[in-house]
């Protein structure tokens, strides 16, 4: 069982982890103290050094530790306030050969992992937590979703690898550990050389053994689930992490700023995902899986070769009731599953108010056309900056970070700074419209909001703002006339 | 980061190092704080300090001092162009009129007024509203806006040049591009419009097949254009679409068609060398392509309007090959204006250029 020496290597090397971090705080202790003993200046000095990165090394292992019994986050879900999901979670262990997890969280995150608290350097098992992605109940069938939880639980069964389920626990502690020394100071910074190198050794001994576990996950979850739901979870998590990503970023972070959320988060993420504008989009990812690996030391192998090892096996059908939506298996999912994806946001999410889509969207881009306006503007009135437009000085309004090459005269500097001045002046018109309300953004789910403009601003803006561009700003001038502040 | 350590290890660079930090303490400024005040001119004339200079006027020629960077105007285009910035375009409507067809001079007028244009088109848009129709008018336009474009693009690297940048240029090229298309078709039998498309046609990076469309149409309206053949040859180097090879067939094949175009062989000879190829002008086809020029310059090339660049060539050319007294008679000819689009290279302007490549001739005659 070659894969099986590979295993305990792995483990051996997840010990030596801790061994590592105490030889090199030793012999720096050892260095101190021999210097101390002949050149006690010269240790003091050597010590502005030694005491920083003891520390670090010190908080290092503290981390190492502290990564079995950190603060758990998202939603615990109990058997008695979710005995369905329980069910079938329980049902999936036995399946597998595993024992079932002693508590369940949903967490705001597209994907599912099962930990466990462990003791004596991941060797001993305390507590197994299962955390089920709030996305996936929004965006999977039932089927598909047992697949994904298939496959997690499916690491821990000793079915494929002895020694398993240490490897893959001791995989996670390290990545946390090393991701965990990114940022900080700077003996931190000269550390992580240190630790990566260290874990680039690990990941590599483990990769074999971590991708053979990955395949043999995929087969428990297609045993358990069938072979399509589990191919079609696969290509959908894809999807479901692309559009949340664009979800958090366009639409429920995008009056942040202005101290704004979403009443409905969840819902909106389901629209977003039903949008019949986007079918053709997402259908193309669900049609095109990554073909590459995510990252240099990702365990998966990609989803186009996971979905043609499933599909090269017999195929296994899927269980009856595997079509319903995966929330079905929720006793009150709206509440719930908003409650686990607003445990994703930082602390500050409790201060914001809490605002019903469409004037949650325009709020929001109505204060970012502000913010852009009052920074184009830079304590100028528009009154201002039209009278710079009248002179011909488009470099007045034009993005100061860009500026003409040297060698261009006064016709292609204006060429150049037409395009920029053009976008920027609509920018602050827009600003001042939607200040007097003559201006909205309309929400729309199959793509950026629409400016809606009153008249006569719907007809005769365009052309007042190329006349202004163009030197004669007395239409606009008029046209804003009613407006102004 | 290189460029930095030369500074301070080759010794023509730390001889400029040096007399600029001199003049640094003098004004009380850190020697890099005035650096950065200094323009490509300024220390171009600082390495100019440093280079060792040989008295040219010796040789009949005029002094560094007094070398210009201004292109030398025949006199009907200079009061052309002085009238059109002062905004009246009548002048220079006049000239294109009595230049009539004769495409080289042509050409060269609409780049004299058309560079004018590119600075401000105010008396242009008045030729144009005064005659919508005018051949003349539109060829001008045409050619400001592509001089417009380039201008903003700058001769920099596509690599030194930013995405705002190159934007615009193309956007403008668009433009110019069409009323290039619409020049042509109001003077059907002028090559001026077909020769100006042959520069946009580089920028908008066409493809040789919708290039060589453009050449037929110079070639079908005046088969020696030499601003055509010029523009050609940059399409076919290899900084460009082109091959060496394509930039030689073009240079050989226009220089057997007229003597007129028998510099083209020396521009291929400078384009090898700027790409850094190794001794383009020990090439034969250097030296049979001055046998066909030199003569030419000296008869029926006088006068011509193409005949400074021609010399401007040959003069480069016979200081590669070391024939110093030959290279002092072209510089003497070509007198005090670097104009030339083989001085034009250098980031250190052409006056600096023209003034070392010069100095070399003299030396080689002492």
């Amino acid at each position: 069982m070659k894969n099986s020496v590979r295993a305990l290597l792995a483990v051996l090397l997840l010990a030596g982890f801790p061994v590592l971090v105490l030889a090199v705080a030793g012999l720096l202790i050892w260095l101190e103290i021999y210097v101390g003993q002949s050149h006690p200046a010269h240790a003091v000095r050597l010590c502005f050094i030694t005491v920083p990165v003891l520390y670090v090394l010190f908080t290092a292992l503290l981390t190492f530790e502290r990564s079995r019994a950190d603060e758990v986050p998202g939603v615990p879900v109990t058997p008695a306030a979710q005995p369905e999901l329980w069910a079938v979670v329980r049902e999936l262990a036995d399946e597998v050969g595993t024992r079932p997890p002693d508590e369940i969280y949903l967490i705001p995150e597209v994907n599912a992992s099962v930990h466990e608290q462990t003791h004596w350097l991941g060797l001993r098992v305390r507590r197994r937590r299962m955390f089920i992605g709030a996305q996936l109940f929004t965006g999977l069938r039932a089927g598909q979703l047992r697949a994904i939880l298939g496959h997690e639980l499916g690491h821990y069964s000793n079915r494929d690898t002895r020694f398993a389920g240490a490897s893959y626990r001791g995989q996670q502690t390290i990545g946390r550990v090393v991701r965990g020394l990114h940022g900080g100071t700077w003996s931190t910074r000269m550390l992580r050389p240190v630790f990566s190198a260290y874990a680039a050794v690990y990941f590599r001994v483990s990769m074999r053994v971590s991708r053979e576990q990955e395949l043999a996950a995929d087969r428990a979850a297609a045993r358990v689930a069938g072979t399509t739901a589990a191919t079609t979870a696969l290509r959908e998590v894809e999807v479901l992490s692309t559009v949340w990503q664009h979800f958090l970023a366009r639409y429920a972070t995008i009056a942040w700023s202005a101290g704004y959320l979403p009443q409905q988060m969840a819902e909106g993420y389901r629209l977003l995902l039903a949008d019949p504008g986007r079918a053709a989009e997402m259908a193309e990812l669900r049609a095109n899986p990554r073909s590459r690996p995510t990252a240099k030391y990702d365990s998966h192998p990609a989803i186009s070769e996971r979905i043609a090892r499933l599909e090269a096996d017999p195929a296994v059908p899927v269980p009856s009731g595997g079509e319903r939506p995966a929330a079905d298996l929720l006793r009150d999912a709206p509440s719930l599953l908003e409650a686990a994806l607003m445990s994703g946001l930082s602390q500050q999410a409790a201060s914001k108010q809490r605002l019903d889509w469409p004037s949650l969207i325009d709020l929001g881009i109505r204060k970012s056309t502000q913010d852009e306006a009052q920074s184009i503007l830079r304590h100028r009135s528009l009154d201002n900056v039209l009278t710079s437009l009248a002179n011909g000085r488009l470099e007045d309004l034009a993005d100061p970070a860009r500026t003409a090459p040297p060698g261009a005269g006064q016709r292609a500097k204006r060429e150049f700074y037409r395009q920029s001045a053009h976008d920027r002046l609509f920018i602050v018109v827009h600003a001042q419209l939607a200040g007097s309300g003559a201006a909205h953004w309309e929400l729309s789910w199959s793509g950026p909001a629409k400016l809606v403009l009153a008249e006569p601003y719907a007809t005769e803006l365009n052309p007042a703002v190329d006349a202004a561009i163009d030197g004669d700003p007395a239409a606009l001038r008029a046209l804003l006339a009613p407006v102004h502040s | 980061m290189f460029g930095f350590i030369k500074l301070y290890t080759v010794p023509r660079y730390r001889r400029m190092m040096k007399a600029i930090a001199k003049d640094a303490k003098l004004r009380g400024m850190s020697t890099f704080d005035f650096m950065d005040t200094l323009s490509t001119q300024d220390t171009a004339r600082y390495l100019q300090q440093t280079r060792k200079t040989i008295d040219v006027t010796r040789f009949g020629l005029p002094a560094d001092r007094e070398l210009t960077g201004e292109r030398l105007l025949p006199e009907p285009s200079r009061i052309a162009r002085d009238a059109y910035v002062a905004g009246d375009w009548q002048p220079g409507a006049e000239l294109l009129a009595d230049i009539g067809t004769d495409w080289g001079r042509r050409s060269a007028a609409v780049a004299v007024l058309s560079k004018a244009a590119a600075n401000d088109d105010t008396a242009l848009k008045a030729w144009r509203a005064a005659r919508p129709d005018d051949p003349d008018a539109a060829v001008v336009h045409a050619d400001a806006l592509t001089e417009v474009a380039w201008q903003i693009r700058s001769a920099q690297r596509a690599s030194q040049v930013s995405q705002e940048q190159f934007a615009s240029f193309l956007r403008i090229l668009e433009e110019a591009d069409e009323a290039c298309q619409l020049a042509a078709k109001l003077a059907p039998e002028d090559p001026t419009p077909w020769e100006k498309r042959c520069t946009i046609a580089m920028g908008r990076q066409y493809s040789a097949d919708d290039f060589r469309e453009v050449w037929a149409g110079v070639m079908a309206r005046d088969p020696l254009h030499v601003n055509g053949h010029a523009r050609g040859l940059q399409y076919w180097c290899a900084k460009w679409f082109g091959s060496h090879e394509q930039m030689w067939a073009f240079a050989e094949e226009g220089a057997a068609k007229h003597p007129k175009l028998s510099w083209l062989p020396l521009a291929a000879a400078f384009e090898m060398w700027a790409a850094d190829a190794p001794d383009p002008w020990q090439d034969p086809r250097v030296e049979r392509a001055l046998a066909t020029l030199l003569p030419w310059l000296d008869g029926e090339g006088r006068d011509t309007p193409e005949e400074r660049e021609g010399r401007a060539y040959a003069a480069r050319a016979l200081v590669e090959l070391k024939r110093g007294p030959e290279a002092v008679e072209q510089f003497r000819r070509l007198g005090t204006h670097t104009d030339g689009a083989v001085w034009s290279y250098s980031a250190l302007g052409s006056v600096y250029e023209f003034g070392k490549i010069r100095g070399r001739a003299c030396q080689l005659v002492k």
